[in-house]
């Protein structure tokens, strides 16, 4: 069988990552007091966009994975990514 | 001596209960996938009886037996039951489970326990699904479509519905995610991916298509529950909602759903095609990749069933495009299968000939799939029964035909017996008559101009509704005398050998019925999945 390599993340890592979330979650509630307008989606998901890459990374272990399991990912943000832009084709244009 | 492997079979051996209690806490995938098999019947039967009760109403213009809203209900629950309960699970739960393991050279899916959990968030999703239509203030009537915002504030019992979908999902999405797992992890020993039968390889696009895209439908149908109790205005314009917006959503999963029936039903087709001619499959790499191809582009064409709905016309155009595209790998499936019939030595058993039938309906369901998905035209026939005729002749006509292919082709290896040939024979030729009898004259009808979802028309439109209820009898006839062969010769059959049809695939070399075992020892594997001399 083929050996599986453990990864130890540390406390102070997780502390960060922890810390990171927080703040994130605290910019998301500050730009709510702006009124951005059409705006106001774009910055939601960005910061969203921040918050799940670290998730996924650090508290799910994809940082650490083997290859095939960072392009699997990897696979369902492009198709994610390919479905909004078409999605905008219609509300764009309208 | 022959008898002694259906004593020893997965049939008779399992968990430490007897009789029905061993079934009911089987992990044996082998037994899971008869039982989805038995449920899936079951509920194919009331749909039907359904579907035969609309074709009743229509049978003459005006109203006959049942009331407009009786009708709206009706045609409501034949769709979700037959769409989220017997064509979406339908191949992939039924022979997924029961071969895909063995024709990789397993013992069982990677997750025994997961597997069996799905299965029961199955039954849990049906009883919700049938029960919506007693529960409440009468049963839904928006179309399995659900379509916002009538969805959103229909009085009838909608919530029920659309949780029953989404429940049902979680079976999809977790059935999808073991198959991958399996696939990827349990595969015999030399059994590269490209040395892996094709049924699997056609598992395993679908497992990623239900595994990314019935999330989508699940967060959409929660929506609607939201939008229901709490009045967020998602939908609902008068909430400032847009209801285009339910419809992008709710499309984003169901084109790659119609991914999801067909595409297991191109594997079956797949595996029969060489056994039946004896000859290496034409194109192997092609077959491969033609089926992640559809899995992959199936995802962004879905625009196609919002052409009168009022997208931009940038968007329109763009989808029209790219439907044309996603009908490229499945041609190219076709003449593959055509090309390894090519001077192969022929031999016309029952499964062969429910094979030909799915070539024969997928044709022309797929040729009329593209005169939807060309803007000009769809504008003219959108929501006429041309439409209806389209994705029945692709849905029964190929997935249903390729499940009836399916039984017949691995019967003899699921219950060591045979069924009787002449009336399989019959059985195919009146089910086939009878569907060509019920669903052509509604393209011929919804070209003219008859509306899908209506039940009462002009005169003009009789005659083909007076074929199609023919078509329906037929039809019903059909199957009766297919289901009564079948069920009689799972008892009573005679004794099938290990390997009926001369198959080179790995569930062929192993006893009739598998031990639960599966496999003695786990075999080597050094040459393709098709290697006929
Ligand atoms: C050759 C590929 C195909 C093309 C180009 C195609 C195209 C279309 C289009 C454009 C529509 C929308 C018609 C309208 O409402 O105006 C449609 C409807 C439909 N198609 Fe297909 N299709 C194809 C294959 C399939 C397959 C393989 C399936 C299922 C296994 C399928 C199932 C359906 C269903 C269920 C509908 C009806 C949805 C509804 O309005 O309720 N199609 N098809
Ligand atoms: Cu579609």
């Amino acid at each position: 069988m083929e050996q599986e390599h453990q990864h130890i993340t540390s406390y102070r890592t997780y502390a960060i990552v922890l810390t990171a979330l927080l703040f994130l979650t605290a910019i998301t509630v500050f730009v709510t007091w702006f009124d951005l307008e059409a705006l106001t989606i774009v910055v939601a998901m960005a910061i969203a966009c921040v918050k799940v890459t670290i998730v996924i990374s650090y508290f799910m272990h994809v940082k650490h994975d083997k290859l095939v399991f960072k392009l699997m990912v990897g696979m369902v943000f492009i198709l994610i990514l390919v479905i909004f832009l078409i999605l905008f084709s219609d509300y764009l244009f309208r | 001596m022959e008898i002694s492997a259906i004593e020893n079979s997965y049939l008779k051996h399992g968990t430490k209960y007897k009789g029905i209690l061993g079934w009911l806490t089987s992990t044996d995938h082998k037994r899971i996938g008869l039982m989805y098999m038995y449920a899936i019947m079951i509920f194919f039967l009331v749909g039907g009886l359904l579907g035969g009760l609309m074709r009743l109403e229509l049978f003459r213009p005006g109203q006959d037996y049942i009331t407009a809203q009786t009708y709206n209900a009706v045609f409501t629950v034949h769709g979700v039951i037959m769409i989220f309960l017997v064509v979406i699970p339908g191949l992939a739960a039924v022979f997924g489970n029961i071969l895909m393991p063995i024709m990789i050279g397993a013992r069982d899916v990677a997750f025994p326990k997961l597997n069996l959990f799905s299965f029961y968030i199955y039954i849990f999703g049906a009883i919700l699904a049938i029960s919506s239509q007693f529960l409440g203030k009468g049963a839904p009537d928006t179309g399995w479509t659900f379509y916002a915002p009538y969805s959103t504030d229909t009085n009838t019992n909608v919530v029920a519905a659309v949780l029953a979908a989404f429940v049902l999902g979680f079976s999809s999405i977790l059935t999808g995610l073991n198959f991958i797992v399996t696939i990827h992890r349990m595969r015999a020993p030399g059994m590269t991916w490209f040395k892996m039968p094709l049924f699997p390889w056609s598992l395993y696009a679908t497992a990623w298509i239900q595994l990314l895209a019935t999330p989508i439908v699940g967060i959409t149908l929660l929506m609607i529950i939201a939008e229901r109790w709490f009045k967020i205005g998602f939908f609902d314009p008068n909430l400032g909602g847009d209801p285009i917006l339910f419809q992008h959503l709710f499309w984003i999963y169901s084109h790659p759903a119609v991914y999801i029936m067909i595409l297991p039903a191109m594997g079956v087709i797949t595996e029969i095609i060489p056994t039946f001619s004896q000859k290496r499959v034409f194109g192997y790499k092609a077959i491969v990749f033609s089926s992640v191809a559809i899995a992959a582009v199936g995802y962004l064409v879905w625009g196609h069933h919002m052409y009168t709905a009022g997208m931009s016309v940038t968007a329109r155009w763009f989808f029209s495009l790219l439907t044309f595209i996603v009908a490229v790998p499945s041609a190219i499936k076709v003449f593959n299968w055509i090309s390894t019939m090519y001077k192969g030595s022929i031999n016309l058993q029952p499964p062969f000939f429910f094979t030909m039938a799915f070539i024969f309906n997928f044709m022309i369901g797929g040729l009329t799939g593209l005169v939807l998905g060309s803007l000009a035209t769809d504008i003219h026939v959108h929501d006429t029964a041309f439409v209806v005729a389209h994705f029945h002749y692709i849905i029964f006509g190929g997935m249903g035909f390729a499940f009836l292919a399916a039984i017949h082709y691995w019967f003899p290896k699921i219950y060591g017996r045979m069924y009787n040939n002449k009336l399989a024979n019959t059985s195919c030729a009146l089910i086939f008559g009878g569907f060509t009898l019920l669903y052509f004259p509604q393209f011929i009808i919804g070209l003219q101009g008859m509306p899908r979802r209506y039940f009462d028309y002009l005169p003009k439109y009789e005659w083909g509704q007076v074929f199609s209820f023919f078509g329906a009898i037929v039809l019903g006839i059909g199957i009766l005398i297919m289901l009564i062969n079948l069920f009689k010769s799972a008892r009573k059959g005679k004794i099938a050998s290990s390997n009926p049809w001369g198959g080179k695939t790995l569930e062929w070399t192993i006893a009739s019925p598998p031990t639960v075992e599966n496999f003695e020892e786990i075999p080597i594997i050094t040459e393709g999945p098709y290697e006929y001399k």
